[in-house]
């Protein structure tokens, strides 16, 4: 494999890590969201 | 984007929420920052392409200390004042710094491998951001199984302060010890970024940018969601004792 398709790879990786992070965090918020509304 | 509950009366906020803006542009710097990691910046001459690791490690392992500096001035304030907010926003802060201090130490040692020969080696930089890495892993430990209350809090922001210790002596390593580790490049007595060809510096400050408004985000959403649950938790228990009262004069 090209070096620079590897290493566009493995940037891919990461911010596709970190965006699997964001979407974690987001779940988590709708699941307090849904608490808040269920509670009000 | 997630939205989150105001603490004090717990309505969902409506309209444009920073920390989905700031989310987005971070996005949007980081995809220039690929680019310019891969196809802009200059190809170093002794380690070829595996340098090109350099614009994701040193900008997770800036943010990993910028998250900790957080956690430091946060846990000081939280063991003065006793106020849960300080509390919140350590935890928060330890959360990300975590993630992103796990992400430079994967990174490195991906890079050791190409340059070294080696994943991982007990050289004086490696070994000091383990004991980082481990310590605030230790934190988050405390906070899990350490209960509700007040006490578990304090025994984090004990180990948040003293893990921070180690952020001077990590930046120092390579210098007082004998390091097989590279010697900074960016933050040295010679000036700011002198051991950088331009454009690889151009690159590095883009991801350092992107990584650190990705980290500015992520710290605002959960410290509003880690409020918000306590806010939460908090009526809950207030309803459960409100109710046991109610019972208790029912039955008289």
């Amino acid at each position: 494999m090209n070096p620079l398709t590897a290493m566009f790879i493995g940037f891919a990786i990461v911010w596709g890590g970190l965006f699997a992070y964001v979407l974690r965090l987001n779940r988590i918020g709708r699941t307090i969201e849904r608490q808040l509304r269920r509670e009000q | 984007m997630a939205s989150y509950a105001d603490t004090e009366t717990l309505e969902l906020p409506r309209g444009f929420d920073w920390r989905a803006g700031l989310t987005w542009l971070g996005g949007l710097l980081a995809v220039l920052g690929m680019y310019m990691a891969v196809l802009y910046a200059p190809t170093e001459r002794t380690m070829s392409h595996a340098q090109r690791i350099f614009y994701v490690h040193v900008p997770a392992a800036w943010v990993g200390f910028l998250a900790f500096g957080v956690v430091f001035v946060c846990s000081i304030g939280f063991l003065w004042t006793r106020r849960r907010s300080f509390d919140l926003a350590a935890h928060a802060s330890t959360e990300i710094g975590v993630v992103f201090t796990t992400l430079a130490i994967v990174s490195g040692s991906v890079w050791g491998r190409a340059a070294w020969g080696t994943w991982w080696t007990w050289d004086p930089r490696l070994t000091t951001t383990f004991m980082l890495w481990f310590i605030y892993v230790v934190s988050l430990m405390v906070r899990a199984y350490g209960g509700p209350g007040s006490q578990s809090g304090r025994f984090a922001a004990v180990l948040g302060i003293v893990g921070f210790l180690d952020i001077p002596l990590i930046h120092l390593s390579v210098v007082w010890w004998r390091s097989l580790h590279p010697l900074p490049v960016v933050v040295r007595s010679e000036g700011f970024g002198s051991g950088l060809h331009p454009a690889m510096l151009q690159a590095l400050l883009v991801n350092v940018a992107a990584f650190t408004l990705l980290y500015v985000a992520l710290f605002g959403i959960r410290r509003a969601q880690m409020a918000a649950a306590d806010a939460l938790a908090a009526r809950r228990e207030e309803q459960r004792i409100r109710e046991g009262t109610l019972a208790r004069e029912g039955t008289r």
